[in-house]
C-alpha cells in the first residue's frame, strides 16, 4: 500500500514537473524576442554623429525648449542621418517589455551606459518628430511623439535613480513637442486621441519613483550596509505622503555620515516627482482642449 | 692716360674697415622670433581635427556609483546629467574641425552649455 502510494506521488510530481517545463518554456522564448531594450541597443548602434556650429547648436537648444520654432532646412541633415535609429526605436516601443539587464549584483559598480546613450536618442526623436510634421507627414510625426513618449518611461524601466532622471528629462522634452505640436500644428481630436492613448500607457506618473527608490537600497544593501530598513520604509512612505520629509531627512542623518552621504536625497527626488506630475497633467490638459 | 697718373688714380683708393660682425646674441634672439612665428602660424593653419586624437574618444563607464556621486556632489541633477563625464562621446569621426558633435550636444541636460 505504501509502495503504492509512493509510486504515485513519484508519478504526480512526474506529471507536475513536465507540464512545468512544458508551459514555462513558450514563455522563456516570448520574453527574450520581446525585450525593447534589445532594439533601444540596436538604435544606439545606428545614431550618425554630425557636426553643429555653435550657431547651429542654440537654435537646437531653442527648439528643444520649445522658444523657437524648428527650421528643417537647417536641421533636415542631422535628423534624415539618423532616420534608421529614429525608426528602430519606434519598433522597440511596440514591445511590452523592456528589461535592460542591469547587473545588480555588481551593487554599485553595475554599468548604467544605455542612460547616456538615451538623452541623445530621445532627443533625436523629438528632431525627427518635428521634421516629420514640417514636412506634411502628420501621421508619422504623432507615431513618433507617441513613441518617444514610450521610449522615455522605458529608460528608467528598472534603472536606479540615474535612470528615473534621464526617463523624467526625456518625457519633458516630448511634452514640449506636444505642446509644439498642438499649437503649431493644430492637431486632429484623433491625434489627441492617439497621443492620450500612449500618455496613458505610461502610467499615472510616467516614471516609477518608488521602484528607483527601492533599487537604489538594493544597491546599498549589496555593497554591505545593513540596518537600513526602517529608513527605506520611511522613504517609500514619504513618496506617497511628502508631508513626512522632514522626518525623513532626519531618519536619514541619524544614520552613519558615509551610509547617509550615500542615500539619494528625498528632497530632489521629490522635486523631480513634482516637477513631472504638473507636466504630465498639464500635457494632458492639452490634449482634451 | 700716362702710368704715373694711373699709380696716382689707384692710391687715392682707401682701404673701408669692415663692418662689426653680428653679435651671436641677437642672432639668437632672431633665430627664437622666426619660431615662435611659424608656431603661431602652424597652431591657427593646421586644422583642429588634427591635434585631436583619431581615434574614438574613450568616455569613462558610467555605473550606478558613479552616477550616484554626481547626484550627490552636483548643485543640481540638471548640472549632474550634464557633467562632463556623464554627457555622451562621439567618435568626432563624423565632426568637422571647430564644430561641437551633434550627439554630444543632444545628451546634454543643459543644452546651453
Amino acid at each position: 500500500m505504501n509502495r503504492y502510494k509512493n509510486s504515485k506521488t513519484r508519478l504526480l510530481a512526474a506529471v507536475l514537473t513536465w507540464t512545468q517545463v512544458l508551459t514555462a518554456q513558450p514563455a522563456a522564448e516570448t520574453r527574450l524576442g520581446d525585450n525593447a531594450a534589445l532594439r533601444y541597443w540596436s538604435a544606439f548602434a545606428q545614431m550618425r554623429d554630425s557636426s553643429v556650429s555653435p550657431e547651429q547648436a542654440k537654435e537646437l537648444q531653442a527648439i528643444l525648449e520649445g522658444t523657437a520654432p524648428y527650421d528643417d532646412l537647417k536641421h533636415r541633415e542631422l535628423v534624415e542621418r539618423n532616420r534608421l535609429a529614429v525608426e528602430t526605436l519606434r519598433r522597440g516601443t511596440e514591445l511590452s517589455n523592456c528589461d535592460w539587464g542591469l547587473e545588480y549584483e555588481l551593487a554599485s559598480g553595475a554599468p548604467i551606459e544605455h542612460v547616456r546613450k538615451a538623452l541623445a536618442l530621445g532627443r533625436l526623436n523629438v528632431l525627427y518628430a518635428m521634421h516629420q510634421l514640417q514636412i506634411g507627414d502628420r501621421p508619422g510625426g504623432i507615431r513618433t511623439l507617441a513613441a518617444g513618449l514610450r521610449f522615455s518611461a522605458d529608460v528608467a524601466s528598472g534603472g536606479p535613480v540615474m535612470a528615473a532622471v534621464a526617463g523624467k528629462t526625456l518625457l519633458l522634452s516630448h511634452f514640449r513637442l506636444v505642446a509644439f505640436a498642438a499649437v503649431e500644428q493644430a492637431l486632429s481630436s484623433p491625434e489627441k486621441a492617439s497621443i492620450s492613448s500612449a500618455l496613458g500607457r505610461i502610467g499615472a506618473e510616467g516614471i516609477d519613483w518608488q521602484a528607483a527608490i527601492r533599487r537604489e537600497f538594493e544597491v546599498l544593501e549589496r555593497s554591505g550596509v545593513s540596518g537600513l530598513a526602517a529608513v527605506r520604509e520611511h522613504y517609500r512612505r514619504t513618496l506617497q505622503n511628502p508631508a513626512q520629509l522632514a522626518d525623513l531627512e532626519k531618519a536619514i542623518a541619524s544614520t552613519p555620515k558615509a551610509v547617509a552621504a550615500r542615500i539619494t536625497s528625498p528632497r530632489r527626488i521629490l522635486d523631480q516627482k513634482r516637477e513631472l506630475d504638473e507636466q504630465l497633467r498639464a500635457a494632458r490638459l492639452r490634449l482634451r482642449e | 692716360m700716362d702710368d704715373h697718373r694711373i699709380e696716382e688714380y689707384l692710391k687715392s683708393f682707401r682701404p673701408l674697415s669692415p663692418a662689426p660682425l653680428p653679435r651671436p646674441g641677437r642672432q639668437w634672439r632672431l633665430v627664437a622670433l622666426a619660431a615662435a612665428a611659424a608656431l603661431v602660424i602652424g597652431l591657427l593653419v593646421v586644422p583642429r581635427s588634427r591635434r585631436l586624437p583619431s581615434g574614438p574618444a574613450v568616455p569613462e563607464p558610467i555605473t550606478i556609483g558613479s552616477a550616484n556621486s554626481l547626484l550627490a556632489t552636483s548643485s543640481s541633477w540638471k548640472e549632474a546629467i550634464d557633467d562632463a563625464g556623464f554627457a555622451f562621446r562621439s567618435s568626432r569621426e563624423d565632426v568637422a574641425p571647430f564644430s561641437r558633435s551633434a550627439l554630444e550636444f543632444l545628451s546634454q541636460e543643459d543644452l546651453s552649455k
